[in-house]
């Protein structure tokens, strides 16, 4: 193989790399059958990036729905796809959408690390912003397994409590959790280093840190806010179904 | 975790095991069985994206089986038939090739979930085998998801260069798999 052809399927593998580190769908054709092995051997290595992998909640959600119809799920139009995404976004488990959220939940929940046995949430005025309550009878703290220090400043770490799904995200000593769910459509987002943002790989659409919509003409709504609590020993929980 | 001795990781026979019959709702029972599956195709496809879709295709097709109340070993056996069928038509479809000519035979598959971590050790040994230049741009590319140009600062180099080098990286991640 020339210096030239090389470069170009050099170039060719890198996209579909892209594509499959950011979880989007592998575009590879039949012009690619000569580096197939390798293209195989790639998604092997993508596909253990994340340890052992679990279906989402929301996909979890579809196929129930599947399986009880029996039959296909109806392409969704683009305001019931919103919709449906709110919905889940909003009550990822639980029936949040039911219930009406109440005022004191508010705004940013987030925990520092506690100097009593049990803290309860750091809670301020604004920004208005929902957050998920599980239905009290469903409801448990789940022990992330982290510390306090294995959050790195500023870098979303995602854990699922039950089946709620969340990124920590740890500023100074206060760690606040959001929903794992895109406001848009209710797909999984992945934490992009290089850009340092929330990605969706459903539509591309993007949160920062914050959880905040990336998007300037029409911004998708925050991310839900996740209950978290730091016990006095530092362990990092997440309040889950 | 199930521990494995080296010298039979990927020789594993297959073990037909007949689990007792479930009190657990249909539903429930694919579901637990359909998580095991959307594993071992993520594992092999490498995006959430297109796990999900055969995930769906092999419920799609395990409906009726689930309507015949067969038991959750017979429907685990089916299920995972099922997704090497799909896999092997996923490549088949992309690659233009016959699905004969894509079978994974350099990967064991088996009809069992795999446990936990299995493909990560698997990975992990191949890349043991590599040179150390391509096993540190593969690690830090796919397993710390630095972005290219991260890793082509990582090991001093241009960025077409590490393009071309994580090809022949993935060239020879190719080759130590198929002759393990």
């Amino acid at each position: 193989m020339g210096e030239r052809d090389e470069r170009k399927a050099a170039e060719r593998l890198d996209r579909l790399v892209g594509d499959a580190l950011a979880g989007r769908h592998l575009k590879a054709t039949p012009s690619d059958a000569a580096d197939r092995e390798a293209i195989q051997v790639a998604a092997r290595l993508a596909g253990v990036r994340d340890g052992y992998p679990r279906m989402t909640s929301a996909f979890r959600r579809r196929l129930t729905g599947l399986l009880e119809r029996g039959e296909p799920p109806r392409v969704l139009n683009r305001r019931a796809a919103l919709a449906a995404g709110l919905g889940l976004a909003a009550g990822a488990v639980g029936d949040a959408v039911a219930s009406p959220l109440s005022g004191q939940l508010e705004g940013l929940v987030a925990a520092r690390r506690a100097p009593a046995p049990a803290p309860s949430p750091h809670v301020q005025s604004t920004p208005k912003r929902p957050t998920i309550e599980p239905r009290p009878e469903l409801s448990r703290w789940w022990d992330t397994g982290l510390h306090v220090a294995d959050l790195a400043d500023g870098i979303p770490h995602r854990v699922t409590a039950g089946a709620i799904g969340a990124f920590l995200v740890r500023r100074g000593d206060t760690v606040t959790g959001m929903s794992s769910v895109c406001t848009h459509y209710p797909c999984e987002l992945i934490w992009q280093e290089d850009k340092k943002l929330l990605n969706c790989p459903c539509h591309n659409l993007a949160f920062d840190v914050d959880g905040q919509s990336t998007k300037e003409n029409y911004a998708l709504p925050a991310l839900p806010y996740v209950r978290v609590r730091v016990s006095a020993d530092g362990r990092v929980e997440v309040l889950g179904t | 975790m199930e521990q494995e001795r080296p010298g039979q990781l990927g020789h594993r026979p297959a073990e037909v095991v007949e689990l007792p019959a479930s009190t657990a709702p249909p539903v429930d029972v694919a579901l637990e069985e359909l998580e095991f599956v959307y594993a071992y195709i993520f594992a092999r496809v490498g995006n959430r994206a297109d796990a999900e879709d055969l995930t769906q295709q092999v419920a799609l097709k395990a409906i009726p089986r689930l309507r015949e109340g067969a038991s959750q070993g017979a429907i685990r056996s089916y299920l995972f038939a099922t997704a090497r069928s799909a896999l092997a038509s996923f490549w088949s479809a992309r690659f233009g090739l016959p699905e004969e000519e894509l079978r994974e035979d350099t990967w064991v598959d088996s009809n069992q979930p795999e446990p936990a971590g299995e493909s990560v050790e698997r990975v992990e040994r191949i890349l043991s085998q590599l040179p150390s230049n391509y096993r540190k741009l593969l690690e830090l590319r796919f397993l710390r998801g630095y972005s290219l140009k991260e890793v082509a600062a990582e090991l001093g180099t241009t960025l077409g260069g590490i393009k071309v080098m994580q090809l022949r990286a993935l060239r020879a991640a190719a080759r130590v798999a198929g002759n393990g």
